[in-house]
């Protein structure tokens, strides 16, 4: 079986456009045979809120109304990056048949799968949203401060995931490192846990070098009614920048040969 | 320059993959050498054959010509807007209904949307699917899948085409009007380029013939001249 497409040679509009729509499909047709569809997604990750926060707002004995909200900001926005990492990394693996055959810029097939994971967070969202409404934290102008976190935040770690998804073509160990890599570092950020939990010396440590926690940090802040202080943005911002840096420059260098690594 | 007057391909070219020549690098990676010196233009008007054995780069050539291989040395130069023709169902995806598989494949094709709107009452008809353009393409036969691959796939018009083979799908009735509508997508394409195991397709279609053996041009003049050379020869070497 054999024939056809035309070289999209892609302007910037004509990739985005190409990749959300390619992306909206992925999110549709995932559900397309459940009655509830891609609601499944908000109605699971609202499950998880009344799980996780049951169970460790008593183990921790916090009370559920500050308890719930900091755990449903964490868990969206940790669902949210890590699944640009996970995804994102084997975006072109996934894309191998269209990068094969197709003319087109591969890069539209990794932001194919940041697009889905755009899909998701909003559909997450409309949970947490939910949540916040029933456990509203203090109201504050704050708040709109999730905006620009949320694309430094998305933005960075979708660089830092382009540079993985060139490695993991090349290196098809790195999906698996990767994903037990995302699992274990869920445990190490504070999502379920309170960053005060831990002992000062310890939190030093532990969150000092973990680049998602800068991230989760600037975008759980503001829907908790504080603002982030220049210091946190000056390090998430400053580590996006680096990683999109890395990201674009190995994509750069190295995507003519995508199609010979697939 | 996009017209069909300028469209013209010139190359250079060397290398890429498929039973070339093997080689390690200085860090023992394994490499295939699948083309090498060759130094070909097409111009407005070429119908160009590719024939020579598995393996001997023709496959590699089109994905060269199509931008989806760099070569590793040496220059490929394209004018105006090159479509390949390799795997009409690409993208297709069987939870979707053929309607929004016409949408999936057009934009994939290079079509915006509004182009796909305007154009999908035609490509509809010509699939002859009728009402089950509604329902997803699971419930599809696979001729039904074929026809709708087709219909969408031969709406595009570049000016340099790139087959891999003839293609024939349907049943009688639709393989007539498929042949119909090929011929139409061929010659509204400045060059054609076709690989191909089959003289007869060659001799009909093409005027000009590149033989090409373990990834060198052997030979490349008049389908007359060249076709011999290959069909009369003894396999391999």
């Amino acid at each position: 079986m054999t024939f056809s497409a035309t070289t999209v040679q892609g302007t910037p509009w004509r990739i985005v456009r190409l990749s959300f729509f390619l992306g909206w499909q992925d999110v549709r047709l995932m559900y397309r045979r459940s009655v509830l569809g891609q609601f499944w997604i908000t109605l699971s990750m609202a499950v998880t809120f009344v799980a996780i926060g049951s169970v460790f707002g008593l183990i921790f004995g916090l009370p559920v109304v500050e308890y719930l909200p900091f755990l449903g900001c964490g868990l969206v926005f940790w669902n949210f990056l890590s699944l640009i990492v996970n995804e994102g990394a084997v975006a072109f693996i996934a894309g191998e048949a269209f990068i094969r055959q197709l003319p087109l810029p591969p890069v539209i097939f990794f932001l194919r799968s940041i697009w889905k994971t755009v899909f998701v967070l909003l559909h997450n969202a409309v949970a947490l949203a939910l949540l916040l409404v029933i456990f509203p934290p203090e109201p504050s102008p704050a708040v709109l401060l999730v905006v620009p976190a949320l694309l430094i935040a998305g933005g960075g770690t979708a660089g830092l995931a382009l540079a993985l998804a060139m490695l993991a073509t090349r290196y098809r160990d790195v999906p698996q490192i990767l994903s037990a890599f995302v699992q274990v570092l869920f445990y190490l950020t504070p999502i379920v846990w309170l960053p005060e939990s831990l002992p000062e010396q310890a939190r030093a440590v532990i969150l000092t070098f973990n680049p998602f926690y800068h991230m989760i940090q600037i975008m759980r802040q503001p829907l908790l009614g504080q603002a982030p202080t220049l210091q946190e943005w000056a390090i998430a911002g400053g580590l996006a920048v680096v990683f999109i840096v890395i990201g674009v420059a190995a994509y750069a260098r190295f995507r003519h040969r995508l199609a010979f690594w697939l | 320059m996009y017209s069909h007057a300028s469209s013209k391909l010139s190359r250079r070219l060397i290398n890429a993959a498929t039973g070339g020549h093997l080689d390690r690098s200085e860090q023992g990676r394994l490499t295939v050498q699948a083309l090498k010196d060759l130094t070909i233009r097409l111009d407005v008007g070429d119908r160009v054959g590719l024939i020579g054995h598995n393996g001997s780069g023709k496959s590699t050539l089109l994905k060269l010509l199509g931008g989806i291989y760099q070569p590793t040395s040496g220059v490929v130069t394209r004018e105006g807007i090159v479509g390949s023709l390799l795997d009409i169902s690409l993208g297709m995806s069987p939870d979707a209904t053929g309607r929004e598989n016409i949408y999936l494949r057009g934009v994939l094709q290079g079509m915006s949307r509004s182009e796909i709107t305007r154009l999908i009452p035609g490509i509809i008809e010509f699939s002859e699917l009728g009402d089950f353009i509604e329902l997803p393409m699971r419930t599809y036969s696979s001729g039904m899948l074929l026809r709708l691959a087709f219909s969408v796939s031969t709406v595009l018009s570049p000016d340099i085409l790139l087959m891999d083979e003839w293609l024939a799908v349907g049943d009688e009735d639709f393989q007539v009007r498929a042949e119909q509508r090929l011929h139409e997508v061929v010659s509204r394409t400045a060059i054609l380029v076709i690989a191909s195991h089959s003289a007869n397709l060659i001799k009909g279609q093409c005027n000009r013939v590149l033989y090409l053996d373990h990834g060198h041009l052997v030979a490349d003049g008049p389908p007359d001249e060249v076709l011999p050379m290959y069909f009369a020869a003894p396999p391999g070497r």
